[in-house]
């Protein structure tokens, strides 16, 4: 059975359309495909950023940040190699500038620490039923637009 | 990166917002020598924070630096923070995840505090990585 591999993207407000999103999900998956083989199958999900709430260089931003997990001790080769494709097909498909694309490769247990790290910040009297609520809306988006995602904002 | 994120119960307002940005911004570059184009600040608001919590900095940094540094970075954060929002310390918390410079890529650039470290212990700007980069994606 394939491992699955999330694909964290955190995105502005309207800074993409469906299209671009579905596109970019079918790229990003083949990619993955074509440098790490079959084992592994990527989950995509979309972290939207309302607007005013994100700023690079104290400037409001207008950047994509994208987050995929490499096996724990990858040679710095291949990451970068990938890690350049991977930003020159978002590129190619979003047409924005390369300021505005930021692509994280870590190690998969670095990311696991992150992402623990995010949850930590969650009341741990309701961080079962929180993530719950947050698979259900990511559900949901799934169903109604095509594509995993939920707001930045816990209560949206 | 950095990346840091801010938590908070209740919105906190636009205003606010920019200047708290632009304090992290400030903070972050002064202590550690960082260039101020790779600062990011994100807000997520509604969350359910701990209990006695109103705000929370999760502050994604490279890894790299000395332990030194980062508890300096730590300490003048909060310091900075909690003065600027007007609450009371013990309703502020940081917490720090470190990741290696070269799994980033931002802007075709990476600087790289593993590799440059001045003598004062800030790390300077490398071009090392851009470079690479730089050839990587054919420009």
């Amino acid at each position: 059975m394939a491992k699955t591999i999330r694909m964290m993207c955190m995105m502005q407000e309207h800074g993409l359309s469906k299209q671009e999103i579905l596109q970019l999900e079918q790229h990003s998956k083949a990619l993955y495909k074509k440098y790490f083989g079959d084992a592994y199958k990527i989950m995509p999900v979309w972290i939207v950023i309302p607007r005013g709430q994100a700023y690079l260089a104290a400037k409001p931003s207008t950047t994509t940040t994208v987050t995929i997990a490499v096996e724990d001790g990858l040679s710095d080769d291949i990451r970068h190699a990938y890690m350049a494709e991977f930003c020159r097909m978002w590129m190619g498909i979003t047409q924005c500038h390369i300021n505005e694309i930021i692509f994280n490769a870590p190690d998969q247990s670095v990311s696991e620490n992150f992402i623990n790290a995010q949850l930590e910040r969650i009341n741990p009297r309701i961080r079962k039923f929180t993530m719950l609520l947050m698979l259900i809306k990511l559900f949901k988006s799934k169903l109604t637009r095509g594509y995993f995602s939920m707001s930045m904002n816990m209560n949206q | 990166m950095p990346l840091y994120t801010v938590s908070s119960k209740t919105p906190i307002p636009d205003t606010m917002k920019t200047q708290l940005a632009k304090l992290i911004m400030d903070t972050h570059c002064g202590v550690t020598g960082a260039p101020e184009t790779f600062v990011n600040v994100v807000y997520s608001e509604g969350v359910p924070l701990p209990d006695g919590l109103a705000y929370h900095i999760l502050a994604g940094v490279r890894k790299g630096r000395t332990g030194d540094l980062n508890n300096q970075l730590r300490n003048e954060m909060c310091r900075q923070v909690v003065s600027l929002l007007d609450t009371p310390a013990e309703l502020f918390q940081l917490s720090m995840v470190e990741m290696p410079a070269a799994w980033i890529m931002e802007a075709i650039s990476c600087p790289n505090p593993e590799k440059k470290i001045s003598a004062n212990g800030c790390n300077k700007v490398t071009t090392d990585c851009s470079i690479v980069f730089a050839a990587l994606l054919g420009r």
